[in-house]
């Protein structure tokens, strides 16, 4: 093998030969020194073969980079100013593109009930969900009827809509828990390609009710409470008041983006959740199916035989009624319902033009710093090329500038965003995450992202700069006009430097645009409650789950209403057979059969105790609140929202008026009108309706079940047993709830109890648009900072290019003001082309948004017409600072710097 | 920069051919840098020019290919030198790149066709 010679070697070899070769000259007859002379001359090029031999090395590559890195370093550490621009620039940039992944990625997650990761499905070709009507579920015997009937499908598999269940403290002295679970069928981890960690899958027989209760837990769930223990197969468990086996632990990616803990065979679910037998109710729709395609079976043919199913289905179960085509069912991609996935799609294509256009600011502005560097370096790079350095190399050191500038910027990014990340988990938002199984960290996949997007910056826009700098005509390089000389190019609108201003204050203004937009849609979304929330303590039992019936329930209500009016800091207790805020259905949804709205309108009934209106603090404005000899025996009364009133009774008075429920048999009159829980003009991310009040112990009046359907049931069964507790606390409501949950556990140390202020309720379903309000306009004002920075760049340095021009017309006699027009004119004009350029590309961009994303607002003239002028007068801020300083030129100096 | 006899024509090299001559002059045993070229010059009755300057470039290149050996020596006139020996692997390279050459001298000759005067 080739071991590595010295250079002295080759070097001596060479004399060698020139000694020999004159030793035989000298032989042939020349003289001494004729013979070394002519040795030479037939040697030819001796400095040229010991280039070669250095350049052969191996090393040489490495020594190349060596040396350029070192001497990069050193350029850049000359001009410190400059260094630290571009890297903070481009820090900014990789940063604040890097924190967004870390941090909007998990908010932007699916979360919800029946979203499959379809990354996670073996085989996801064959692989579909079905989906029927607006709840997208099937009823357990469409669920069965598809089983028997279909050929095309195979594998067909049902999961429930995730439940909350009561899971009794594990160990001893341990609270209770509430618990996510979903009913499922014996396949519904097969047909994923999934099968138990640990233990058994369900089997056939337990989708059928009167089984032996069993559970299998999740992986995750497995893991936080059990240690992962395998001992734990065969255990008991306590669910809902009844003693369930665990059979099995399933696959580690089953559910694993939910919270989920426990899955329980489809056959359980009469037991387990008390609600009457959904197995047999075709009126209960609470199934997610999936299945596989048969093998050699397309969609569209598995598509015509399911909509033939669903029609014989109806057919035998509700004959007569004709079915309306959004009741017709679809099969959908993966298992990832249509709507979910274009939501999801949408929210990618937004983030990932958010952190593309601030990217292309940072980069412009690096390209828009070392192309006025390279001109700057014109005359150095003239003599370099001149002294016979090549090309190639030239633009191979330029090049590890950029990159080491790049890198540099990536590193300090990568700190930033670590930052940005550390931050937003401290707010509540990080909490509220990580609550439901989302940690914001920056991971591997952050560094590499940031890592390759500094290289790829590095050479991208350094290449460019670096291509130009070269290309240099030596002879005017090296004239004193080279270092000063106008660059012609410059001139023309469309010029590269000119699009580097016009880019980024384009991208800019659609970025600003846009968040504008968001924000104030988000802010619209928001929610502003009349009431004071932070002060409000509900307290939430799960009675019935944990097996009390009826008149345990009252006994244990009063007894704790009772000592929680006497504890200090408390200033009046009530309750509340559903949450105030926020509400959240089905429970306690009710419709009206008589009044003026349609049947189809849904409102909000709350059975409550007297009281409940001073605890809130919601004003009756009209009429009487509730008494206490308002009761079950009592004639039937109803107190309703000021938004029930103008919805159900517009223009008339609601006192006096007489409402009864769909179902129920009971007219209730009107005595009074509550004011609105929210104030106007707010559309909060959770469902608003007009509410009815009932006095508590007369609800079963007004949601007497109905016939059909869980939903009747599922309100009845929450009645009474499932009431909450309203504390309105007068000092710090902490205290109060610690106090709160020692008197629970001293009436029953097994209950599981959530206490928390509705504040803290709210703050989950609210927080994330906020932080989502605060990030957009967050980088709107840094994408701002980031273009204002480059055209204040530019024109610095044009002003400084074009010192001895100025100083000249100073000397002839021009004025301050015809120096500053002549300096800002052109510039005005490239702002206002910017300007127009991310106006067009704005709406433009809104439209193919529009098209595309469903619910994404509109933009108006107002928004338009502010950011407009933000970013104008921005602007021109910045590129009036320097154009100050073409004012200040002294005119001797400026002549004499030549 | 070479010395040009103005009587005679000489030939400048082809590319790779010097490696093929190197060998060959080194078939019949070691020999040091100034040997191998003088030996071509001689050999091929100075017509072909072989620029002293290239030649150790071409040495090192096949001496990383391990298609010769050095070593330091003594030359006859009690010179150091280094002295290049074939090794298999050159053997083997000159057997196969001579008929190559062979071939190739052989091909050319017909496209040509015969000498004319």
């Amino acid at each position: 093998m080739w071991r590595r010679r010295k250079q002295q070697d080759f070097n001596a070899e060479l004399e060698a030969h020139l000694q020999l070769e004159a030793d035989q000259l000298n032989s042939e007859g020349l003289t001494p020194a004729e013979a070394q002379a002519a040795a030479r001359r037939a040697l030819g090029n001796r400095t040229s073969a010991e280039e070669w031999f250095y350049e052969s090395s191996r090393w040489m590559i490495a020594q190349h980079f060596l040396r350029d890195l070192r001497f990069a370093t050193r350029v850049l550490m000359r001009d410190a100013k400059f260094s630290m621009l571009a890297i903070l620039g481009l820090a900014l940039g990789i940063g604040v593109s890097t924190g967004i992944f870390a941090v909007l990625g998990p908010i932007l997650k699916p979360h919800g009930s029946n979203v499959r990761v379809t990354e996670d499905v073996r085989d996801p070709n064959s692989f579909v969900g079905l989906e029927r009507g607006r709840s997208r579920s099937f009823s357990g015997p469409e669920y069965r009827y598809f089983q028997d009937h279909s050929t095309l499908l195979r594998e067909i598999s049902a999961e429930s809509d995730p439940q909350s269940l009561v899971l009794n403290a594990i160990s001893e002295g341990g609270d209770s828990e509430e618990v996510r679970a979903t009913f499922e069928s014996a396949n519904s981890l097969s047909v994923l390609g999934m099968r138990p960690a640990l233990g058994r899958n369900f089997s056939k027989e337990e989708e059928r009710p009167g089984i032996a209760p069993v559970a299998m837990l999740s992986y995750q769930f497995w893991q936080r409470r059990f240690a992962a223990n395998p001992n734990v197969l065969g255990n008991t468990i306590v669910l809902n008041a009844h003693a369930v086996t665990i059979v099995g632990i399933a696959d580690p990616k089953f559910h694993a983006e939910d919270t989920s803990a426990v899955f329980l065979p489809l056959g359980l679910q009469p037991l387990i959740l008390d609600q009457g037998d959904w197995l047999r109710d075709s009126g209960a729709s609470w199934l997610m199916v999936s299945a596989r395609l048969q093998p050699g079976v397309s969609r569209s043919q598995a598509q015509a035989e399911a909509d033939v199913l669903g029609s014989s289905f109806d057919e035998n179960n509700h004959p007569g009624i004709a079915q309306s085509a959004d009741e017709r069912i679809l099969l959908s991609d993966g298992g990832l319902s249509r709507e979910m996935q274009q939501q999801v799609t949408a929210a990618k294509i937004v983030v990932n033009l958010i952190v593309a256009m601030i990217l292309l600011i940072a980069c412009s502005n690096l390209a828009n710093l070392l192309l006025a560097r390279a001109v700057v370096r014109r005359r150095e790079i003239g003599v370099r090329l001149s002294l016979g350095a090549s090309r190639a190399r030239l633009v191979c050191q330029l090049l590890t500038e950029s990159l080491l500038l790049s890198i540099a910027g990536g590193a300090v990014g990568l700190l930033l965003s670590s930052w940005l990340v550390k931050g937003l988990s401290a707010t509540a938002v990080g909490t509220s995450l990580s609550a439901s199984g989302t940690e914001l960290h920056l991971d591997h996949r952050a560094l590499l992202y940031a890592l390759v997007l500094s290289i790829a910056t590095g050479v991208g826009f350094g290449l460019g700069p670096a291509l130009a700098a070269t290309k240099t005509n030596l002879a005017r390089a090296l004239h004193a006009e080279g270092l000063s000389g106008p660059s012609a190019p410059s001139q023309k609108m469309w010029s590269p430097r000119n699009l580097l201003v016009i880019a980024p204050l384009s991208i800019s203004l659609m970025l600003l645009m846009g968040a504008a937009v968001l924000v104030r849609t988000l802010r619209y979304a928001s929610f502003v409650p009349t009431f004071d929330t932070s002060r409000v303590i509900s307290m939430v039992f799960r009675l019935k789950a944990q097996g009390y019936d009826e008149a345990k329930s009252v006994q244990f209500q009063e007894t704790l209403r009772e000592r929680v009016s006497a504890m200090p800091g408390v200033v009046s207790v009530a309750l509340d057979s559903a949450s105030p805020l926020p509400f959240l259905p089905p429970f306690g949804i009710c419709s009206l059969t008589d009044g003026v709205a349609s049947p189809s309108s849904a409102l909000a009934c709350h059975a409550v105790s007297p009281g409940y209106f001073e605890t809130l603090g919601i004003p009756i404005v009209r009429g009487r609140a509730f008494l206490r000899s308002d009761r079950e025996a009592s004639e039937p009364v109803a107190i309703v929202s000021e938004q029930m009133a103008r919805t159900y009774w517009p223009g008339e008075e609601a006192i006096g008026k007489r409402i009864r429920s769909q179902g129920g048999a009971t007219f209730f009159e009107v005595v009074g009108v509550a004011a609105d829980l929210e104030a106007p003009g707010h559309r909060p991310p959770f469902p608003m309706f007009p509410i009815a009040y009932v006095p508590a112990g007369q609800e079963s009046l007004l949601m007497a079940p109905r016939r059909d359907g869980p939903l009747a049931a599922r309100v009845a069964s929450n009645q009474v047993s499932d009431m909450q507790f309203l504390v309105r606390s007068s000092g710090d409501p902490a205290s109060v709830k610690t106090s709160l949950r020692q008197a629970v556990r001293a009436a029953d140390p097994s209950l599981w109890v959530s206490i928390q202020t509705i504040d803290e309720r709210l703050e989950p379903l609210i927080g994330p648009q906020r932080t989502m309000a605060l990030c957009l306009s967050g980088f709107g004002v840094l994408a701002l900072l980031m273009a204002c920075a480059g055209i204040y760049a530019i024109l610095a340095y044009a002003v400084s290019q074009r010192t001895r021009e100025i100083g000249i017309r100073m000397a002839l006699g021009a004025h301050r003001r015809e120096i500053l027009s002549m300096v800002m004119m052109r510039t005005l004009v490239l702002i206002a082309s910017g300007i127009g350029v991310g106006l067009a590309g704005a709406l433009a961009l809104s439209r193919i948004l529009a098209a595309s994303i469903r619910g994404l607002p509109g933009m108006d003239a107002g928004t338009f017409i502010s950011v407009t002028i933000l970013l104008g007068a921005a602007s021109l801020l910045a590129s009036y600072l320097p154009s100050r300083k073409a004012l200040r030129v002294d005119p001797v100096q400026a002549l004499r710097c030549e | 920069m070479t010395t040009q006899d103005p009587s005679k024509e000489r030939i400048a090299l082809l590319q790779g051919t010097l490696d093929l001559l190197i060998l060959r002059t080194l078939l019949f045993g070691p020999q040091h840098g100034q040997g191998v070229a003088r030996a071509i010059q001689e050999q091929s009755q100075d017509v072909l020019l072989v620029d002293h300057g290239t030649l150790y470039p071409a040495l090192q290149r096949l001496e990383n290919k391990a298609w010769i050996d050095a070593k330091w020596g003594t030359s006859t006139n009690n010179r150091r030198a280094r002295f290049y020996t074939i090794t298999k692997a050159g053997r083997k390279q000159l057997t196969q790149e001579t008929s190559q050459w062979r071939k190739l001298a052989t091909a050319i000759g017909r496209v040509l066709g015969p000498e004319e005067h």
